[in-house]
């Protein structure tokens, strides 16, 4: 058994075979041989050496040419390891004693070899893992384009093991063929955690090398609640996993129940559970979950990890595809909420920013790139006709730079109407409440759009000026100060005034203790990822607004961050004792 | 022809210890001789000098001493050529 530890970025446990996908992709599907078939099996490996042999001596005549004999020699040394006696005596062995296929024996064969290599306490030597990987990979792929299509379908759920994953390869994983997924890159932030996180699926990242210790098919557990990643457990680890993960099916159980009840507290006011999601995969979740739409849809995955810009037609289809699954919900789109350094058509580069967080971003950016910004509003425009698309501006600072940004809307509506292209001409338009300025001139903006969106995280960070990255900072971070929750309840006193509604869609919304806090100054939507949803249903069906209300006024008069964080936690710990316990 | 015991140690002279292309030529140079040919390092053993692999797998690094043992009618030869062959400094 072996214990490694990592990030624990989504959570849940899970228990199963291991699917290893290495940098090239090649993936050793099934492990065992029909039994009697071991000689057809030896067989096929020994085709697959000649091959892989032959492809290395044609890279080695070719390396030779190009850069001189001895860099080719190197391969001519991979093509002799291929052809290694002892290594086909020994993954002819497997096959034929333990009837495994040839890919799952070579792949155990190199990975004990390579092991042993790493363990000789010599860095040099242990390099040279990666010539032994070299050769399995050509050995693999030799092996695997032999039988590609029988792989095409995993025959059972199974834990993905790989490098590192992209997000939009997360995004794209079934949930149903796999469990769990642990990578040797990756941290908490990164878009790949937050994408696992909104599908549910348990995940460690930034486990370091294990790849090299596992073969396809062992088994394996991942925590993604303490972070950890067991190989070949020991008995006595897989009962005490088992258990866990009766406990948490369990619980899902209950959270399932909660999903189709209302959100209505116990004295019967409605609450309107919105989720957060960031690719159009995640609309799912918001029906499984429970939701009643999306409250923040982030439209920056458009532009991350390519090359050119993405089209008004790629905008459109990505709108949607959220819309299709979710027809009959109301969906925020928020333009486009990054820096500079994401888009390739903003050819002028910036003069080198000392302060990004306080520089031209988000909304700036897009006021200064016009033309960037007409091709998202025509394409949230042209999703409009087709659904309850509303659309929402981020980190507005001043009155002027809403209108500015109406006025683009305006015109791509005018330009929109000339073409003859259909649009829901009465779109709600809403500005994220994020920057101070904005939230002290809450009145008067409320004035002119059709709703409000508190974005804490960013609030958190501008009003106490401290970045909750920086270690020496990150005290100050914190949602429980007064300032913070005095200034949210100032905006919500104006979205009242105005009677225009308003959301809360930063991470506050998703810890119940908040939400109490924000049901009590009178919100009625709030908007988290959404697995956090039916945790906040829950507590929302525990509670009275009246008790609620009570309760963040004693708040509002407290004097620091640390009185409220334990006043809160009280009160919690009387409502739901085992929201805490978690 | 008389049967032969050789035994014969040497110490890896290239900086990079004993590395891929060097097991790879032992392992061409093993498989010309009719004698059985055993590496020794440490407490690890290549008991097939004709794979590269097993080679590799004695992790010799610079300086360490590894004892050629060979058994048969060229005994001499063979570990004679081998150990040319592992005392040498490749060039890079």
């Amino acid at each position: 058994m072996e214990i490694k530890r990592g990030v624990a970025v989504s959570p849940g446990v899970a228990i199963g075979p291991a699917w290893v996908l290495d940098t090239e992709e090649v993936r050793i599907g099934e492990r065992f041989i029909a039994p009697g078939t071991y000689p057809e099996e030896i067989e096929r490996f020994d085709r697959a050496v000649r091959s892989a042999a032959g492809e290395a001596r044609q890279v080695q005549k070719t390396v030779s040419e190009r850069l001189g004999e001895q860099y080719g020699a190197i391969f001519g040394a991979h093509a002799a390891l291929i052809e290694d006696p002892s290594l086909r005596q020994e993954v002819a062995a497997q096959i034929r004693d333990q009837g495994f296929t040839a890919e799952y024996a070579l792949s155990r064969v190199i990975r004990r070899r390579a092991k042993l290599l790493a363990g000789l306490n010599d860095r040099i030597l242990a390099d040279r893992q990666s010539d032994l990987f070299d050769i399995e990979k050509r050995l693999l792929r030799q092996l695997v384009g032999q039988r590609q299509q029988q792989l095409q379908k995993l025959s059972q759920p199974t834990i993905l093991l790989a490098h590192d994953l992209t997000p939009s390869e997360t995004a794209q994983l079934d949930r149903r063929q796999v469990l769990a997924f642990a990578t040797e890159a990756g941290g908490r932030t990164s878009h790949t955690a937050i994408v696992a996180n909104a599908l549910g699926i348990p995940a460690v990242v930034g486990l370091g090398p294990f790849l090299t210790d596992v073969s396809g098919g062992d088994l394996v557990i991942v925590d993604g609640n303490r972070g950890v990643l067991i190989l070949d457990p020991d008995a006595e680890t897989l009962e005490h996993y088992r258990q866990a993960q009766q406990a948490q099916a369990g619980h899902e159980r209950e959270l399932v129940e909660l999903r189709d009840l209302p959100a209505v507290t116990r004295d019967g006011v409605r609450i309107f559970l919105l989720g957060n999601i960031e690719f159009p995969e995640e609309a799912a979740q918001i029906l499984e979950r429970g939701a009643d739409g999306v409250g923040l849809y982030r439209t920056e995955f458009l532009y991350l990890g390519r090359k050119e810009d993405p089209t008004e037609q790629e905008h459109f289809q990505a709108y949607l595809q959220v819309l299709r699954q979710l027809p009959s919900k109301p969906i925020v789109i928020r333009t486009l909420d990054i820096g500079a350094d994401k888009f390739s058509s903003v050819t002028e580069p910036l003069a080198q920013e000392r302060n990004p967080f306080l520089g031209v971003r988000s909304l700036r950016l897009c006021l200064h790139n016009k033309n960037l910004f007409r091709v998202q509003l025509r394409a949230i425009l042209r999703a409009s006709a087709y659904g309850d698309i509303r659309i929402m501006f981020p980190m507005v600072s001043t009155l002027a730079e809403l209108r500015e940004a109406k006025l683009l809307l305006y015109d791509v509506m005018e330009e929109l109407s000339e073409e003859q292209v259909p649009f829901n001409q009465r779109i709600p338009v809403g500005t994220m409440i994020e920057v101070p300025s904005a939230a002290l001139m809450a009145d008067q903006l409320a004035r002119e759009v059709d709703f409000f969106s508190i974005g804490t995280n960013d609030l958190i960070q501008y009003v106490l000026a401290a970045d909750r990255t920086n270690e020496n900072v990150a005290y100050l971070y914190n949602a429980s100060d007064p300032a913070v929750l005095r200034l949210i309840d100032q905006v919500v006193r104006a979205a009242e005034r105005a009677r225009i509604p308003v959301n809360v869609c930063g991470e506050m919304s998703a810890e119940p203790m908040y939400a109490y806090f924000l049901v009590g100054i009178g919100l009625r939507q709030l908007s988290a990822s959404p697995h956090a949803i039916p945790e906040i249903k829950r507590l929302v069906r525990s509670i009275t607004a009246e008790d609620a209300r009570r309760a963040a006024q004693a708040v509002l008069q407290m004097e620091t961050a640390q009185d409220i964080t334990s006043y809160l936690r009280d009160q919690l710990r009387r409502i739901l004792p085992e929201a805490l316990a978690v | 022809m008389p049967q032969q015991r050789v035994v014969r140690s040497v110490t890896i002279a290239d900086r990079q210890g004993l590395h891929v292309r060097q097991a790879v030529e032992c392992a061409r140079a093993a498989a010309r001789f009719q004698c059985q040919i055993i590496l020794v390092h440490g407490e690890r053993r290549a008991e097939n000098c004709r794979s590269p692999f097993d080679i590799l797998q004695l992790g010799a690094g610079y300086g360490a001493e590894v004892t050629i043992e060979a058994i048969g009618s060229d005994a001499q030869e063979a570990v004679e050529e081998i150990a040319t062959i592992l005392s040498r400094e490749f060039p890079n």
